[in-house]
């Protein structure tokens, strides 16, 4: 029994989910065979307003899951399963008609801030196609959307430092300007894929407090994607947590350190460091994520799970239902 | 900016003595000599009028003196004489470049006009029917040798079809026509050798774009632009194509010396009256003036199509100060 099939639709509420995503599998066809997929019947949904944290480790299909949403999975890149934006189907949705949600409806944040701005225009430049692009304005009243922009992400100076090209800004100035060009067209739905992992701490707290204070000010909906569990469950109003191209617990920050059920999601909360830990070694999980070329059979955890059972090397488990909003993938749950 | 420039042609000058010490001793060098045509198989000249002919032409001087006689006449800008036909070097120039100026001119914007779009539009259509319909003609451009190819269509649109003037740079009732015509014969003697010069490097610029362009698809900008929205003609054309340019920009300067060097080939297939044909007589007739003449116009042409690209790219690329 496919696990992707055992409970349909388990965890979307139709009405209050701007975005859901069901059953998702993105493959990559190679030069022989059927090719690999990355993403592996992922499901999940995130209501209007809400914050949806989603971790893994490096590699779990983080960012393409995040791609696919917008279209991007990069060649040859092919997308299954269905993505619903306010009750509109995007998967083989015509490219013009994505092109009108990207940057206007849905946004997204790319991981790397350092090569993510066009190196030979400048701010400007790049802000304002964008206003351009989806509302109906002259230039200069663009021009003053942009400056306001950077003003709203807290950039010094805007209407000078809106005249520089991306290689006179630092790391975390690029991040913002990249946040603000996201949040031109007031979009519902933003899609952070990891926000802050290329800044240090205090940029990165400041950077986290701006997204929250521009979320509750627009009632947006944010997907954050991270590997930090910390940040994670600081910000998010529900938590997926996602190995090997799947989502194998979802839950909430209120009760993940004390009522997880994954022994991944176990292993990842052992592995965050505290400060005033008197252990001097951290908790690792053994062994690697699996590479996606050769999964292992049964439940893909399993070459790592300190808690298998025969079972678990044969058979996928099925998602459980624990309430509305938390679930586990697991035949031998903490 | 402007003291860049100044920096940069200071710094030209040793380059450009440097190429005119290199030419001058080769050309000197080089066995056999404007005399020796003139004299070496006629038994009717005594050794002393050889002689005579050779002081004549300072030609008796040892090579470092001829060098610093001729630097000194350039740099009161006298190229000097002919040794074929005693005219002036600088006047044997000027009506020879016009027409290879013109003919290379409109290759050279032929070639980039035509073949960065080319090349754009073929990355943008990677790997689907367009790109290897485009790809296998480019790889005909490359291969397919120039001058066959004039010939064949010199047989086919002058001969055959008889639309087009077979060769030379106008008709021979040129100055009898109205200046609309006169336009309109030059257009018709030109359309021919600049479709076949632009040919060949038509084929390998389209090529060269479309593989900057696919690097530079891959980049996480363009990935940012298309999440933008924007539509995949603006990412291409404009978010992608300008980083793609970097390297063409390179190419730009390095075609601008051909712009005066003509083609020999082409233009003895084409009769064209231009500096390809000066060079070649001139090299095969020992003619120094002319040749250090061409060399030297060549030289600086040269340096120039560098300091030119340098600063294209510049304004091309924020990250590159002057
Ligand atoms: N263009 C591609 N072709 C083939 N495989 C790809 C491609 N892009 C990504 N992958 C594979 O997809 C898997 C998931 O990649 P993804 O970028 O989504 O990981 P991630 O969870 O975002 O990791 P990280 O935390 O490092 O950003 C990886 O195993 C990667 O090798
Ligand atoms: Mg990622």
């Amino acid at each position: 029994m496919p696990w992707t099939h055992a409970y349909p639709g388990a965890i979307i509420v139709p009405d209050s989910s701007i975005l859901s995503v069901k059953d998702l599998v993105v493959a990559f066809p190679g030069v022989s065979g059927e090719g690999v997929q990355v993403v592996r019947g992922c499901s999940f949904s995130i209501g209007r307003g809400k914050t949806l944290g989603i971790v893994g480790e490096s590699g779990c299909g983080k960012s393409i899951t995040a791609l696919s949403i917008l279209g991007l999975v990069p060649i040859p890149g092919i997308i299954q399963g269905s993505i619903k934006y306010q009750g509109q189907e995007l998967v083989g949705l015509e490219e013009k008609e994505c092109e009108k949600l990207r940057g206007a409806e849905i946004s997204i944040v790319f991981q790397d801030p350092s090569t993510a701005l066009n190196p030979v225009f400048n701010l400007e430049q790049q802000l304002v196609e964008t206003i351009l692009r989806h509302k109906n304005i002259g230039s200069r009243e663009a021009c003053d959307m942009a400056i306001e922009s950077l003003k709203q992400v807290d950039i010094p100076d805007p209407q000078k430092r809106i005249k520089d090209y991306p290689h006179q800004l630092s790391g975390g100035m690029k991040q913002r300007v990249l946040i603000a060009m996201a949040l031109l067209c007031d979009p519902s739905c933003l899609i952070l894929d990891e926000p802050t992992t290329a800044l240090d701490v205090t940029v990165q707290a400041q950077i986290l407090d701006l997204i929250e204070l521009i979320q509750r000010s627009k009632n947006m909906s944010i997907i954050l994607i991270s590997h930090d569990l910390g940040i994670i469950s600081e910000i998010s109003d529900e938590i997926a947590i996602m190995y090997a191209g799947r989502i194998v617990e979802t839950t909430c920050p209120s009760e993940i350190i004390n009522s997880h059920r994954h022994p991944y999601t176990k292993g990842l909360i052992e592995s965050i460091p505290k400060i005033d830990s008197k252990k001097k070694k951290l908790k690792t999980i053994s062994g690697f994520p699996p590479d996606p070329q050769e999964m292992p059979s049964g439940c893909p955890f399993h070459p790592r799970c300190t808690r298998r059972l025969e079972k678990c090397v044969k058979l996928m488990p099925p998602k459980t239902l624990v309430n509305d909003n938390m679930s586990y993938a697991c035949w031998n749950p903490v | 900016m402007l003291k860049y420039l100044i920096r940069r042609l200071l710094l030209s000058l040793p380059i450009l003595f440097g190429i005119t010490v290199i030419t001058f001793g080769i050309i000197h060098l080089t066995p056999g000599g404007f005399t020796s045509i003139q004299m070496d198989m006629n038994p009717n000249v005594s050794p002393d009028s050889a002689a005579r002919l050779q002081e004549l032409y300072d030609l008796d001087k040892p090579l470092y003196q001829q060098y610093v006689l001729w630097v000194s006449r350039l740099l009161r800008l006298d190229f000097g004489r002919s040794f074929l036909d005693q005219r002036l070097v600088i006047a044997k120039i000027g009506e020879r470049l016009p027409a290879t100026l013109l003919l290379s001119g409109l290759s050279i914007f032929m070639i980039f006009l035509l073949g960065i779009p080319l090349g754009v539009y073929s990355a943008m259509h990677h790997n689907t029917r367009r790109d290897r319909v485009i790809t296998m003609m480019t790889f005909a451009g490359y291969s397919i040798p120039a001058f066959w190819l004039a010939l064949l269509c010199m047989l086919l649109f002058s001969v055959i079809l008889d639309w087009l003037p077979m060769s030379g740079i106008r008709d021979i009732d040129h100055d009898f026509l109205s200046p609309l015509g006169k336009f309109w014969d030059y257009v018709l003697h030109l359309i021919l050798p600049v479709t076949i010069t632009a040919f060949g490097g038509l084929a390998s610029i389209s090529r060269y774009t479309r593989g900057n362009m696919l690097e530079v698809v891959r980049q996480d900008y363009i990935r940012t632009a298309r999440a933008k929205g924007l539509a995949k003609n603006r990412v291409y054309y404009v978010h992608a194509l300008k980083n793609a340019l970097l390297p063409i920009i390179t190419i730009i300067g390095l075609a601008i010396p051909g712009l005066i060097g003509g083609s020999f080939i082409f233009e003895t297939i084409f009769a064209w009256p231009g500096m390809g044909r000066l060079a070649y007589d001139a090299a095969f007739g020992f003619d120094y003036p002319t040749i250090m003449g061409i060399a030297v116009i060549g030289a600086v042409l040269t340096l120039l199509g560098n300091i030119l690209a340098d600063v294209l790219y510049a304004l091309n690329d924020p990250r590159i100060r002057l």
